[in-house]
């Protein structure tokens, strides 16, 4: 989150840093640097590695079975035997809790990879070519955009059947035409300055144009945008599985896991904390290490230091 | 600018035309027979038959769709399965509670994140931009439902200030049980709506006009008003209509959480009794309520930035 790289603040001299950066650094070795004096940033690469890492050895690091009921330890406050409490049948929910990372990592990583990969490109091209193809293919992504996630999601829940594949078939839909118009909006405005006028009239191929002038000024955006994804795939995940809809119990997710819990907020309101605060703390990071990222890969920051 | 909002304004007619299609297809056609679906596992065959009658499935799917596409024109959303009252009659009684949560949580969410984002980018790499990038972060990251149980939790249930369902009487007690719905999903917004203003405040700032602004000597706050602002309110007025959606989202989870009544709660107890025609009339409302809001975004650009504007 801080950003030692760039100290001047808004009315500073910006065009002459202190210390002359090695001109010839590549912009990978500029990306690179200007993450790594991120503390906060590095904290979320680590955050988030170990969180994978976590839900990979779910089955060795869990001290409890996430599914099995045990009737004579229902509803148990956080304690040295349970560190999260137990909910109303007696599970472990911190057990359930590494359990449920599994779903919301999954499913929020394959949504955002799809979506992004598509709507990018569909944005870029969309922009470029103008006209028909521009009018036809925003107003489908527009129509599909009009129809909000959740309820595109519930609708194609309810009539496909929940499972895994419909989550992340509903998730990546809604996100791909974010994407798209993402990536459109600044791609028009670029679309109209001299430099890539000038391709456009040298007779340059829209493949050149994309990959030369468009991307390397809209990949913040863009990158941004996908961290607010996995976000919002995480958080549409949860909300799915919380209405009842996503994966169904006793498979632990988060959002079920608060669901469960709804029901004893007065007497018990760990069962649904705790899910709600882990749920909330992944997505945290997520933003965290986007906005280093997004620091890292600024062209402008890149520009002033040359 | 006449033509091209006239354009966009004329653009929106094919959109609402697909969106209502997609929405038929999903819900008509993917089941095998929603009549089946409807009835359950019980059903003697002359039940759905009669069911099937009853909705028109009998008829070749493009006689339904034709047919669907008529009713939708004649805004006739037809009679709900489950109580049998006109489809049309409870949305608009519904309406208004959900109109007035959306709208006092974008409400909620300007006033709070647009000042913010500019202090914080003004004051960038301080305390108080950290603090606020901190509390912009936890809105951000915050799921709607979830804020809502927390503020549910520890506002009504511990502390009992505020009630914990329903809609209130009056205008004085509709506006106390809009209170903590209305900032679950406006504090939300709001952290969006803050790292947005911010981060296109900082985009602009090393821009050339910027620095030409600064060479000639033109105040600060001038250059921060004039030149900055107008820029980079493009990217926040974007995000909020991007996130219409979410927020209708967050408007149907708040309206469960706080058990509120509204065109949210419709739709689930919808889709629960498996009520094709309240379903299917929910999303088309929301849909064009979104489509709505997005057309004024488009036509709120090119009045923000000329270079938008189209041939």
């Amino acid at each position: 989150m801080s950003e030692p790289v760039m100290k001047e603040t808004l009315f500073t001299d910006t065009s002459v840093p202190e210390t002359l950066p090695e001109v010839e650094q590549s912009r990978k070795n500029v990306f690179w640097s200007v993450f790594k004096k991120s503390k906060l940033g590095m904290f979320s690469l680590i955050f988030l590695l170990l969180t994978i890492t976590i839900s990979i050895l779910a089955p060795i690091i869990s001290p409890y079975d996430p599914i099995n009921q045990n009737a004579a330890e229902r509803m148990l406050p956080p304690s040295g035997d349970h560190w999260l409490g137990t909910d109303a049948f007696g599970r472990d929910i911190l057990s359930r809790i590494i359990y449920g990372s599994q779903t919301s990592l999954l499913v929020g990583f394959i949504s955002v990879l799809i979506s992004s990969l598509i709507g990018t490109a569909l944005g870029m091209v969309a922009a470029l070519k103008g006209g028909l193809l521009d009018d036809i293919l925003m107003r489908i992504l527009e129509s599909i955009q009009a129809i909000p996630m959740l309820l595109l999601g519930l609708m194609l829940l309810v009539a496909l059947g929940s499972n895994t594949t419909t989550l992340i078939i509903a998730i990546s839909l809604g996100l791909t035409v974010s994407c798209a118009r993402v990536a459109r909006g600044p791609t028009l405005e670029l679309k109209e300055k001299e430099f890539v006028r000038a391709s456009i009239s040298y007779g340059a191929s829209t493949f050149r144009i994309i990959v030369v002038h468009i991307l390397p000024n809209i990949l913040g955006p863009v990158l941004v945008m996908a961290t607010l994804h996995m976000a919002s795939a995480i958080r549409v995940e949860a909300s799915l599985s919380f209405l009842g809809l996503g994966i169904q119990p006793p498979h632990p997710t988060w959002g079920n896991m608060i669901q469960d819990g709804l029901r004893f907020l007065t007497s018990a309101p760990w069962v649904a904390v705790y899910p709600g605060v882990a749920l909330m703390v992944v997505v945290i990071a997520f933003n965290i290490f986007g906005d280093t990222l997004r620091d890292a890969f600024d062209p402008h920051i890149i520009r002033e230091r040359k | 600018m006449l033509k091209y909002s006239i354009r966009r304004i004329l653009l929106t007619i094919p959109t609402i035309f697909i969106t209502i299609s997609v929405i038929f297809f999903v819900l008509r056609i993917l089941p095998s027979d929603p009549a089946s679906v409807i009835l359950g596992d019980n059903a003697t065959p002359e039940a759905i038959q009669a069911l099937r009658e009853k909705l028109g499935l009998n008829t070749s799917v493009w006689a339904q769709y034709l047919h669907f596409l008529q009713s939708m024109i004649q805004a006739d959303f037809g009679n709900s399965i489950a109580t049998g009252r006109s489809v049309s009659d409870q949305i608009i009684s519904l309406l208004p509670y959900t109109l007035e949560l959306t709208l006092a949580s974008i409400l909620i969410a300007v006033i709070i994140g647009v000042p913010i984002g500019i202090y914080s980018a003004i004051k960038r790499n301080s305390i108080s931009d950290a603090l606020v990038r901190l509390f912009a972060l936890m809105g951000i990251s915050m799921p709607a439902f979830f804020l809502g149980i927390l503020l549910l939790l520890v506002f009504s249930l511990k502390i009992p200030i505020f009630p914990s369902m329903g809609a209130g009487e009056n205008f004085v007690g509709n506006l106390y049980h809009l209170a903590l719905p209305a900032l679950s999903l406006g504090l939300i917004e709001a952290g969006i709506v803050m790292r947005i203003t911010r981060s296109s405040m900082l985009d602009e700032v090393n821009r050339d006009y910027v620095r030409t602004a600064k060479a000639k000597g033109i105040p600060k706050k001038m250059v921060i008003s004039k030149h900055i602002l107008r820029n980079s309110l493009i990217p926040v007025v974007t995000v909020i209509g991007l996130n219409m959606t979410t927020l209708i989202s967050g408007a149907v989870l708040t309206e469960a959480i706080f058990s509120r009544p509204g065109l949210g709660s419709l739709a689930v107890g919808a889709i629960e009794t498996r009520d094709y025609p309240t379903l299917q009339a929910c999303l088309v409302l929301f849909c064009i309520l979104v489509i709505f809001v997005n057309l004024i975004v488009d036509l709120s650009y090119s009045i923000l930035n000329p270079r938008i504007r189209p041939q």
